[in-house]
């Protein structure tokens, strides 16, 4: 009976330690002077009574394999985006090509084919990340919309398809408002890969809100 | 009780190697298709051999030559198993501990005859059978309908690329199969065909064809988008395990017929013991 | 003892008595002489005996016979006034019934002796066993007593074909063991088989039925059961009725029956005493409880050390904070808290009436309590392991094979995770399809056009849809079976 024992308790050994993660819960996407910039929100739960809270940090780099890798070297745990929920871009990564992007999220394992992106107008997304204390309000909000038809409901998969089909597509739109709370903004269109313009909710036919 | 291969059980063990490709088969707007032409050209080629194992399984020439084909498909499946664990779960295992560790549990499977392979075959197709349906099921909402692409001139091209994995474990365990199960082997590779073509509609309605060619297992990544509430998001896991096992089941089975020469039973393998 | 010859000299076999029990004073020699002359000895051990019965019927009739000299035959049949009296000459016959309670006599002038069934042994009563109580129907179980078992069986089937067939097993302890089975409805092969196995055993003592369980069960090493085990007369005679063999162990109240199959496991004997959607619910609970029981804890590991995506963001959140400080790896905690639970249980099974109660009591909430508030464990880790104990309660006759599989499970979580579950769950599924008990599958259940068997099998049909011969080895499959 000894070697099922010992065969027993193996696997355990072998497993070793579980790894300490970050989970990620969103990202923002920022560009400026040709510099990418990436921030992440990261949640933290010290114990059981605390809430959940987020700390942002940021990396730089030249393309997003580059900012994943620089922003996971700042990182105190592995940097775990299986449970980031929103992608948040400013308008100035708009305005390039966002078909790299979405091809590069669709075919990293880690991250959820659900992810929503959305266009931060007149702000950067960096702002607009941390703007709320609250983890996961933005992907909230961006749910909601999404399910009022306030917002267009295009998640990362649906996105990455129609800008392959046609190179065209339309993302929801963010903004901080006068009062300095997460707002939608409407529709950006994309054609060609590229943001050409946002459409306010009347003129998709969506709610007055936008 | 008499040592036997029931046809319900010959059915599920066929029915076992079209469920073994969901997680593998790419997924284009032919795949739907090709799935079902493929399983149905399999079927019919299963049962004509199933009506030639009595006699082909007396020639001992033939049972060896049988024995040498099963090498092939076992060694695919067992790669291709190994690789797909290591790109979506175990990253930093390497390739042959993982190939190996799949080996072991083939032959301890295989240790139990073609006829109690093809017993659990029975419970083990249902439940992928069960999972792949409420996987599609959860996501009936999310499909978008003007994604779907009629038969085009690539549906060929698509059917033998099929083919070319379906049809070698097929025929070889359609040939070797105990007593003349033709309309068993017909059937379970229509069901499992059915399943497979089903779930690639599934994949492409979800996903679009854009999308899944950018994904390695398309269907795979496609399950991670039915959820329960905020359970199982991501839960492509749930998903893979059965499927998993249908593959394992097939190599197990091909296994049974790689040892049949030396063991000569379809029952539960016994090793001479040892004077004592 | 073979080799004892008697004389017709009483003083003689008086001496032989006891110089074979010789250093044991239960030994108890009385002489009675008639006041004829009629002069007998008569043995029996203390305490074994039923008194009254020796005074008035063996003891009384001889002191008061008026015949000068009787031989063995004229004492047994007219002098004892006793229902079960013989003449014996076998010694190894002799001195079994001599030795389980019988009243060994002899008289002057013949070597052959008398043995009188005095047994009167203290026995207990035939109350509601302790680990198969119902919430309706009878609550009568076996006692360690011999044939009152056998009594109780027979009381329930009212059937000339019923058989008790006789064995001798141990050469220490000389057991009694009795097979029984309906004649015709049971397979004759499957008494030859186990009638065979039981005579081939070779060994010293048989003290309880489970000595004989693991030497003539099937896949002696596996950790499921392939031979029934009951205490409770109505099941016996409920599997009698489906063509099950039984076998009764004198001195132990464990009846075996076989063969077993893997359903029967989730079977409950309330089952058939209530009502059938209920009993139907509580089956699918039982059968979910054994799932539970082996998988929760693995799982849990595996999706914590390889499938976080799976768990929903803010109880991922939750868990982590909990396990923040615990010093071990989550393997290696569930490994350490299972052990716990076990040792827990054991310690409760082994301590007397209400000290159990408060051991489990403080092991299972302070200690708990006290180890997830010194960070020695984390919350969700004890829950998950709790449910484990829990669910493991459901399916008692499978509490071996969830104890093994438990760990077995657990070792494959945290080397493979949701995969290494799968594996091995589909290993075991490999093994449990290879299986049988006495010739029959042991998942019978996959055996198709089997459907006397499936009105009784994962649910149970209610009693006007089954049928009498619900068990299936009494029908030939090589046969009966269609494509």
């Amino acid at each position: 009976m000894k070697l099922p024992g010992i065969l027993l308790l193996l696997p355990l050994v072998l497993c070793g330690c579980a790894r300490e993660v970050s989970p990620v819960s969103a990202l923002a996407l920022d560009r400026t002077d040709g510099v990418y910039r990436l921030t992440a929100e990261v949640v933290r739960q010290d114990s059981l009574d605390d809430a959940a809270a987020p700390a942002y940090l940021s990396a730089t780099g030249d393309d997003l394999p580059a900012l994943l890798q620089n922003l996971s070297r700042v990182l105190p745990g592995e940097l775990y985006l299986s449970h980031a929920q929103v992608l948040l871009i400013s308008e100035d990564v708009a305005d390039g090509s966002i078909l790299p992007l979405a091809d590069y999220l669709c075919a990293e394992n880690d991250v959820r084919l659900s992810l929503r992106v959305a266009v931060v107008r007149d702000g950067t997304a960096t702002e607009l990340l941390q703007n709320d204390d609250e983890v996961y309000a933005l992907s909230e909000l961006l749910d909601r919309a999404a399910e009022q038809g306030t917002l267009p409901d295009m998640p990362l998969y649906r996105a990455a398809e129609v800008l392959h089909a046609d190179g065209t597509a339309i993302l929801p739109a963010l903004r901080l408002d006068e009062f300095g709370q997460t707002a939608p903004a409407g529709t950006a269109v994309f054609a060609n890969e590229r943001l050409r313009g946002f459409l306010d909710g009347g003129e998709i036919g969506g709610g007055v809100d936008a | 009780m008499r040592e036997r291969l029931f046809p319900r059980w010959g059915a599920a063990l066929f029915a076992l190697l079209p469920l073994g490709e969901v997680l593998y088969a790419p997924t284009t707007g032919q795949t739907v298709y090709a799935a079902a032409l493929a399983s149905l050209i399999c079927a019919l080629a299963c049962a004509g051999a199933a009506r030639l194992a009595p006699v082909w399984r007396h020639a001992r020439a033939l049972v060896w030559l049988l024995a040498a084909l099963a090498l092939w498909p076992i060694s695919a499946s067992l790669a291709r198993m190994g690789l797909f664990l290591q790109r979506t779960v175990f990253p930093t295992r390497p390739l042959w501990s993982l190939i190996l560790l799949l080996t072991v549990c083939t032959l301890l499977c295989a240790t139990a005859g073609l006829n109690r392979c093809a017993m659990w075959a029975l419970p083990v197709a249902w439940l992928a059978g069960a999972v792949v349906v409420v996987s599609g099921v959860l996501t009936v909402s999310q499909w978008q309908v003007a994604y779907w692409a009629a038969p085009d001139g690539t549906l060929l091209h698509e059917t033998v690329r099929l083919l070319a994995r379906l049809l070698p474990a097929s025929l070889v365990l359609a040939l070797s199969l105990p007593e003349g199960l033709s309309a068993a082997a017909a059937r379970g590779l229509s069901a499992g065909g059915a399943l497979l073509a089903l779930l690639a509609l599934r994949t492409v309605l979800l996903l679009g064809a854009h999308t899944a060619a950018l994904l390695p297992y398309p269907n795979f990544s496609a399950a991670g988008l039915a959820a329960v509430g905020d359970f199982a998001r991501h839960g492509e896991a749930f998903f893979a395990v059965p499927l998993l096992l249908c593959e394992l089941g097939r190599c197990a089975a091909l296994a049974c017929v790689l040892l049949l020469p030396v063991s000569r039973s379809y029952g539960v393998l016994r090793l001479p013991r040892r004077a004592k | 003892m073979d080799n004892i010859t008697f004389s017709a000299d009483l003083e003689h076999n008086i001496a032989q008595m006891q110089s074979i029990f010789q250093g044991d004073n239960t030994l108890v020699v009385r002489r009675a002489v008639g006041h004829k002359g009629l002069t007998c000895a008569v043995f029996f051990f203390d305490g074994m005996v039923n008194n009254i019965a020796i005074n008035q019927s063996v003891i009384r009739p001889i002191v008061c016979s008026d015949l000068p000299r009787a031989s063995a035959d004229t004492l047994c049949q007219t002098i004892l006034q006793v229902n079960d009296s013989r003449v014996e000459t076998d010694p190894a016959k002799l001195f079994a019934a001599f030795l389980y309670g019988d009243t060994v006599v002899f008289t002057e002038g013949d070597a052959r002796p008398v043995v009188v069934n005095t047994k009167g042994f203290s026995v207990r009563s035939a109350s509601e066993p302790e680990n198969e109580r119902v919430l309706s129907g009878p609550r009568e179980g076996f006692t360690e007593c011999f044939m009152p078992n056998l009594a109780l069986i027979r009381r329930r089937l009212n059937d000339k074909r019923l058989k008790f067939t006789f064995l001798r097993i141990g050469s220490r302890t000389n057991t009694v063991v009795c097979l029984c089975y309906l004649d015709g409805v049971c397979e004759s092969k499957l008494v030859g088989h186990l009638r065979r196995k039981l005579e081939q055993l070779d060994i010293d003592s048989v003290l309880d039925a489970n000595y004989l369980a693991e030497r003539i069960r099937d896949h002696r090493f596996s950790p499921f059961p392939t031979l029934g085990t009951t205490e409770r007369p109505d099941v016996v005679a409920a599997r009698l009725v489906e063509g099950r063999c039984a076998v009764v162990v004198d001195g132990s109240p464990v009846v075996l029956t076989a063969p077993l199959l893997f359903q029967e496991c989730f079977q409950s004997n309330d089952d058939y005493y209530i009502n059938f959607l209920h009993a139907n619910l509580s089956r699918v609970l039982r059968t979910l409880g054994f799932v539970c029981t082996i998988t929760f804890p693995a799982v849990y590991v595996a999706l914590l050390l390889y499938h976080r995506e799976l768990v929903p963001a803010r109880l991922l959140f939750a868990i982590s904070a909990a396990q923040r400080g615990v010093p071990l790896p989550i393997g290696w905690e569930t490994l350490l808290l299972l052990l716990v639970l076990e040792a827990l249980k054991e310690a409760g099974a082994r301590t007397p009436g209400a000290m159990g109660q408060t051991m489990s009591i403080v092991g299972g909430l302070v200690l708990g309590q006290a180890a997830v508030s010194a960070r020695f464990a984390a919350a969700p880790t004890v829950i998950v392991v709790a449910i484990a104990g829990v669910t493991g309660l459901m399916a008692p006759k499978l509490q071996t094979a969830a104890l093994w599989l438990r760990f077995a499970l657990l070792a494959a979580a945290a080397a493979y995770g949701l995969y290494g579950v799968g594996l091995a769950l589909a290993l075991v599924l490999a093994w449990l399809c290879r299986m049988h008990s006495c010739s029959v599958p042991y998942l019978l259940n996959f055996v198709p056009r089997v459907q006397a068997e499936q009105e009784d099998a994962w649910l149970r049909a209610p009693w006007f849809f089954m049928r009498h011969d619900r068990f299936a080895v009494k029908r030939n499959l090589s046969k009966g079976d269609k494509p």
